[in-house]
């Protein structure tokens, strides 16, 4: 059985690296005696993989970690165990089967929501303003730096949602995200920056990724609703 | 959940933040009011700290006690150090991220003598003075315990107490006297003065020492007429039915322990001359292994780890390890969990087990015959014969093991260069063994025998403690003649031969039997940026030269001299249960080569029976 769990990594736990969440559940799962199904050969790991990677120091209310078992658990009952073994950082959100057929979380992601809030008050002045221009416009171009080399990009059509809330200062963004048209919450802010002739800070800005996507049927959905409840 | 003492800009810019912000599965959180607050800290990273059973079994401990909390603090590595001393920040506890000064104790462990400047650094970035003396009120009583703790001379001038012996008895007795002396108008001096009077708890601040012209000690006395003037360690005489850490602390980052350790007796009977674990851990105690059976469930329930390891110094000899063995095989291994057994013998018990649990292809053995030749390992009691090694080799190769890896010392005392040669022998016989044990047809590698050297630092509480250790040229000079002799082998080109770094042997050399006034050295090399000296990747010798010459302390007073059998020695004052008479009798044993049996064969009268426990009253 194949099972995708939804998990948020917040507070103090945001200093822990993909690699060391990946323990963490490993030990997660052997704590609460979930039956995961091990690999063959002679050093077995257990069946595990995760979505996008989350950058050191950002928090998230949707990862995603896909298993696989050798008998099946209710939803219900996984979850109650799981929530009374994990830290409080790490809450664990759903418990859902996958099809069989089903891609796994990090090949089906297509995109990213994110809120970015900004402390400084002079910057929520410009922002709607700069995101009324950066959404008619049809051609957003800005340098994508990787580890080899700086490509220009139009970021345009790699963004489905811009908005902004002025209540909470907070700017919401769905963007794509995944292996290919990969994109950063931080260049989509450098792009609205350039709208005012500004840079923002980074570290003026707080980020969070809220929740991953992919595409069904043409809709935008959460990687959460593709997994089925537990009986 | 509280904030973090540091802020995301720093914590992104250095190398795992993991190791500063807590937060883990079994890490103990309370509400401080009214709590006795004690920082426990063990001096390196936080990989390593973390992988301590001895700070384990006391954070769980006193964490058990409902009027204190006990929280973990680690060296802070060297990007972070320079953070926080630009910054001004002080140090804090992984837990709560309070201030170290604010605390009521802080305690550190001492496991080796590399680790010293790592304590300088701790108070340091504490704000908390270096000297005892110059502490106030305002500064948490300062303790250290731990291996090296049985000489804490040369750092006794940075503790307010010094814990002697194992940490499962006397900290009770301590807290409670904090408590009472905290409710009468507290009075730091009078409260390190009452616990110096504790057993197992040494006041260094009450005691001092005079010289004689030629630099050894002239006396050591109390400076009060009530203070003991024997500090008798401490030892747990029931080791079945005390504390163990059920629910240890699981650390995201990989740690160096990265499993459930299961301590199976404490102590070792064989009387190893150059070994002081084997010396102060006396008597051998083993813990039940009915109990054990029960740790290991809920430890690895607790934690889910995915290996657990036997810990103890030597395996064999504990009286039940057949039946722990089979009973974790049993349990565990078909459950994805690794079983691994270190310090067993190599036996036909020991390679049947060792095949369930390990991939033999990719396994080495290891052996620890520690010197080279016959007459060697008769000096220093190793009781292991060549036909012992030579038969578990066989067994091993036969079992299809192909890798053996072979650990010696040099420099030990009244060594010769033939005892040196015979390092290179032994590694080249065991190669031919192999060939001479498994048919061409059958070989599915070559052999492959690493050969390692470490030099022979002599330690307080052995019969080698009066022995003159090795120079660095020496010590460069015999690991010349050990490769020359390897090269000259006929199979050398399935053996490898590493040898230690001289310099950190001779540093580790001089503080192992220091006395007070190598505390100023500490504090110099410290402030000329000594840290992580364990560290090769930090170690600096030219440092510590200058330290020496600029304190006028001449190092080879330290390690290059032998003393008298009446000579003060600088531990003298503590009671290990070994008796003096003992080891000046193991040491004229050794200069002669007679092998004294272990405690199982004959009891040789070492002292330690005065703990009414262990093998002592085996019947």
């Amino acid at each position: 059985m194949k099972v995708r769990i939804r998990f948020s990594k917040t507070g103090a736990l945001v200093y822990i690296s993909h690699l060391d969440i990946m323990r963490y559940f490993q030990k997660l799962f052997r704590r609460c005696d979930i039956p995961v199904r091990y690999s063959e050969g002679f050093s077995p790991h257990q069946i595990l993989s995760f979505s996008n990677p989350l950058p050191l120091g950002m928090e998230s209310t949707g990862e995603y970690a896909d298993v696989e078992l050798t008998e099946p658990v209710s939803s219900e009952e996984a979850l109650r165990s799981l929530r009374a073994q994990t830290v409080p950082e790490i809450e664990i959100m759903s418990f859902k089967e996958l099809d069989a057929s089903s891609e796994n979380a990090m090949a089906a992601v297509k995109y990213a929501r994110y809120t970015v809030k900004t402390k400084d008050p002079d910057v929520c002045d410009i922002i709607p303003d700069c995101i009324r221009k950066l959404t008619e416009a049809e051609n957003v171009t800005v340098v994508k730096k990787t580890k080899k080399n700086e490509t220009e990009i139009n970021i345009r059509p790699l963004i489905a949602e811009l908005a902004f809330d002025n209540k909470d200062n907070i700017i919401n963004m769905l963007i794509s995200s995944g292996s290919t048209d990969n994109i950063k919450p931080e260049l989509v802010m450098k792009a609205l920056a350039s709208f005012a002739n500004m840079t923002f800070k980074k570290n003026d800005l707080e980020i969070k990724r809220i929740d991953q996507y992919t595409i069904s049927d043409g809709r935008i959905i959460s990687l959460d609703e593709i997994g089925t409840w537990i009986q | 959940m509280n904030d973090l003492a540091l802020s995301k800009e720093i914590l992104l810019s250095v190398e795992k933040p993991a190791r500063y912000i807590g937060h883990e599965v079994n890490a103990v959180y309370k509400d401080p009011d009214g709590l006795i607050r004690f920082a426990m800290c063990f001096p390196d990273l936080y990989e390593i700290g973390m992988s301590h059973l001895g700070i384990q079994i006391l954070y769980d401990m006193l964490n058990s006690f409902d009027d204190v909390w006990c929280e973990r603090v680690y060296s802070v590595w060297t990007d972070l150090h320079a953070i926080m001393k630009d910054k001004d920040i002080p140090l804090f506890a992984i837990e709560s991220q309070d201030n170290i000064r604010d605390f009521d104790f802080l305690g550190i462990t001492l496991q080796y003598e590399m680790c010293y400047t790592n304590i300088l650094q701790i108070l340091d970035l504490s704000k908390i003075p270096f000297y005892s003396k110059d502490r106030t009120d305002a500064d948490p009583i300062v303790i250290c315990g731990g291996p090296c703790a049985y000489n804490p001379e040369p750092v006794s001038p940075f503790f307010d107490l010094v814990y002697i012996g194992e940490g499962e008895t006397s900290y009770r007795l301590l807290l409670d006297l904090y408590k009472s002396c905290r409710k009468n108008g507290y009075d730091r001096s009078d409260f390190i003065r009452k616990a110096g009077k504790i057993p197992g708890i040494y006041a260094p601040s009450m005691y001092e020492t005079s010289y004689n012209d030629d630099g050894t000690i002239k006396e050591f006395k109390a400076i009060y007429d009530d203070m003991p003037l024997k500090i008798e360690k401490e030892i747990v005489s029931d080791l079945s039915d005390t504390y163990y850490p059920l629910k240890p602390v699981v650390p995201y980052i990989k740690a160096t322990q990265d499993r459930v350790v299961l301590e199976i007796q404490r102590g070792c009977i064989r009387g190893c001359r150059f070994c002081q674990a084997g010396s102060v851990y006396k008597p051998i105690r083993a813990r039940d292994e009915k109990k054990l059976e029960g740790y290991a469930r809920e430890m690895l329930a607790n934690t889910g780890h995915e290996e657990i390891s036997l810990s103890s110094l030597s395996s064999s000899d504990y009286p039940a390890l057949e039946d722990i063995c089979n009973y974790l095989i049993d349990e565990f291994a078909g459950k994805h969990i690794n079983i691994s057994l270190p310090s067993l013998r190599v036996d036909a018990f020991s390679l049947d087990v060792m095949s369930k649990v390990q991939d033999i292809k990719k396994s080495v053995m290891t052996f620890a015959p520690e010197a080279g030749s016959q007459r060697m390992r008769n000096v220093i009691n190793k009781g292991l014969t060549k036909d012992d090694i030579l038969n578990g080799c066989r067994q091993a190769f036969l079992g299809g093991w192909t890798r053996v890896k072979l650990y010696f010392m040099l420099g030990l005392p009244y060594e010769t260069e033939d005892d040196m040669i015979k390092i290179a022998e032994l590694s080249n016989d065991i190669a031919m063994l192999y060939y001479d044990t498994i048919p061409k047809q059958e070989r599915r590698t070559k052999v492959s025998i690493v050969s390692s050297t470490s030099f022979f630092v002599p330690k307080p509480f052995t019969p080698f403690q009066w022995a003159k250790m090795n120079t660095m040229d020496e010590f460069r000079y015999k690991a010349h003649v050990v490769n020359e002799a390897m090269r000259r082998q006929l199979n050398y080109k399935s053996i490898r031969y590493n040898w230690h770094a001289a310099d950190v042997s001779v540093l580790e050399g001089i503080f192992a039997r220091g006395d007070r006034r190598l505390a100023k050295v500490l504090v110099r090399a410290y402030e000329k940026g000594c840290m992580f000296d364990a560290w090769t990747e930090t170690f600096s010798f030219e440092p510590w030269k200058e330290a020496f010459e600029e304190c006028q302390v001449d190092p080879a007073f330290y390690y290059n001299r032998e003393r008298s059998y009446d000579e003060i020695l600088p531990w003298d004052f503590i009671d290990i249960g070994v008796t003096k008479k003992f080891l000046i009798r193991e040491n004229e044993n050794a200069k002669q080569g007679i092998v004294t049996p272990n405690c199982r064969e004959k009891c040789s009268g070492c002292g330690a029976a005065k703990y009414h426990g262990g093998v002592c009253y085996e019947s």
